[in-house]
């Protein structure tokens, strides 16, 4: 750290993880020099050596992917961020210890709605990772939460809804009138570590009923 | 939310979700105070869960003393937030001991080589810190013994 002021040139540097996607993020100060460069490293807690992440010396935007480098879920990291402006001002500063396990947000769930003359099938379909078993096959955020479930919701009216939920991936909600539009909804729920994704919305509408046509 | 615990021959319930929560609320805070982040005193080399079954529930019983001996109780706060919630993890902590004690009572809970030889590691890489250092970094790495833990 240099003894004078360079806060204005960098703030805010962490880790940005979803679905065990893990982005470096960073920003410069209000009126810091557009020719600001930036270099990253990286380390596992409790070793001594930084490790340069090689695409990210000096660079000009301000964010870095780390998934590969950070790709043990259960292990602390660090990251920092030095920025050095053409007059020579330098700054680095360093992430919080990161955990992708406990860190990690859950995006909404990718899922097919089907609507039928009296009824709308609901398909989730299954959320690969970056990480990788030790067979190299990708993981899915199940095989990673045995906990995982989730919870289906269907606006039938203002004042009505129906609720299905559980851990498999195929349901569907009967009894309904046809020709009619619903709203669904899906949220993914880890109870262990406390996540519930954002919902995933679908609006769709009963086909009409043709069979006394 | 109670999880059981397979420690060998020694088989306890406790609630580690609760212990996660707690611990997250503080998590930050608490490890950005560790600011010796070149070193560790949880190594994956004498985690738990590469521990032989029957060694496990000792290397635990002598960790959780540690943790409430020297950890929670040199670790000090101005911060009334984190105070109540350490104290909150170590009461948990107790109760956990308490029953790894009643396994050592019916002598499922025998300390062998490896077990000695491991907590004797983690004890050295405390002791190369200062009491104070030591127990911030312990208590930094507590969301490592609750996976390890959490994998029992």
């Amino acid at each position: 750290h240099t003894a004078e002021n360079t806060s204005d040139l960098l703030q805010h540097v962490k880790f940005q993880s979803s679905n065990f996607e893990n982005i470096l993020t960073w920003d410069s100060g209000l009126e810091s020099a557009p020719d600001l460069v930036y270099s990253v490293e990286y380390k596992t807690y409790g070793e001594r050596k930084w490790l340069v992440k090689e695409s990210c010396q000096r660079i000009t935007r301000k964010f870095c992917n780390l998934t590969m480098e950070t790709g043990n879920f259960m292990e602390p990291y660090y990251a920092r961020v030095t920025a050095i402006s053409a007059g020579g001002r330098s700054v680095t500063k360093m992430t919080d210890r990161f955990t992708s396990l406990q860190q990690t947000t859950i995006k909404p769930p990718d899922v097919t709605c089907i609507p039928k003359v009296r009824s709308i099938q609901m398909i989730i379909h299954p959320t690969s990772t970056p990480i990788r078993a030790g067979d190299g096959h990708q993981l899915t955020l199940e095989d990673i939460f045995p906990d995982l479930f989730y919870r289906l919701e269907l606006q039938v009216n203002h004042t009505y809804q129906m609720h299905l939920g559980g851990k498999q991936r195929d349901y569907e909600f009967t009894g309904l009138t046809p020709d009619t539009e619903f709203l669904g909804t899906t949220m993914i729920f880890v109870p262990n570590w406390s996540k519930e994704s954002a919902p995933y919305v679908c609006r769709v509408k009963t086909l009409p009923d043709r069979t006394w046509t | 939310g109670l999880k059981t615990l397979h420690l060998g021959s020694c088989v306890i319930t406790t609630n580690l979700q609760e212990m996660r929560n707690g611990f997250s609320e503080i998590r930050d805070s608490v490890q950005a105070k560790d600011e010796i982040i070149d070193t560790r005193i949880l190594r994956k080399t004498e985690s738990l869960q590469d521990t032989k079954p029957t060694d496990q529930c000792c290397l635990l019983r002598h960790v959780l003393r540690l943790y409430l001996d020297r950890v929670f109780k040199n670790f000090k706060t101005p911060d009334h937030r984190i105070l109540r919630k350490t104290s909150s993890l170590a009461n948990s902590f107790l109760t956990v001991k308490k029953e790894l004690r009643l396994c050592h009572a019916h002598m499922t809970c025998p300390c062998g080589e490896e077990a000695t030889e491991k907590y004797s590691q983690i004890l050295s890489h405390f002791e190369e810190l200062t009491p104070q250092a030591a127990a911030v970094k312990a208590l930094g790495e507590l969301d490592i013994l609750l996976q390890w833990m959490e994998e029992m």
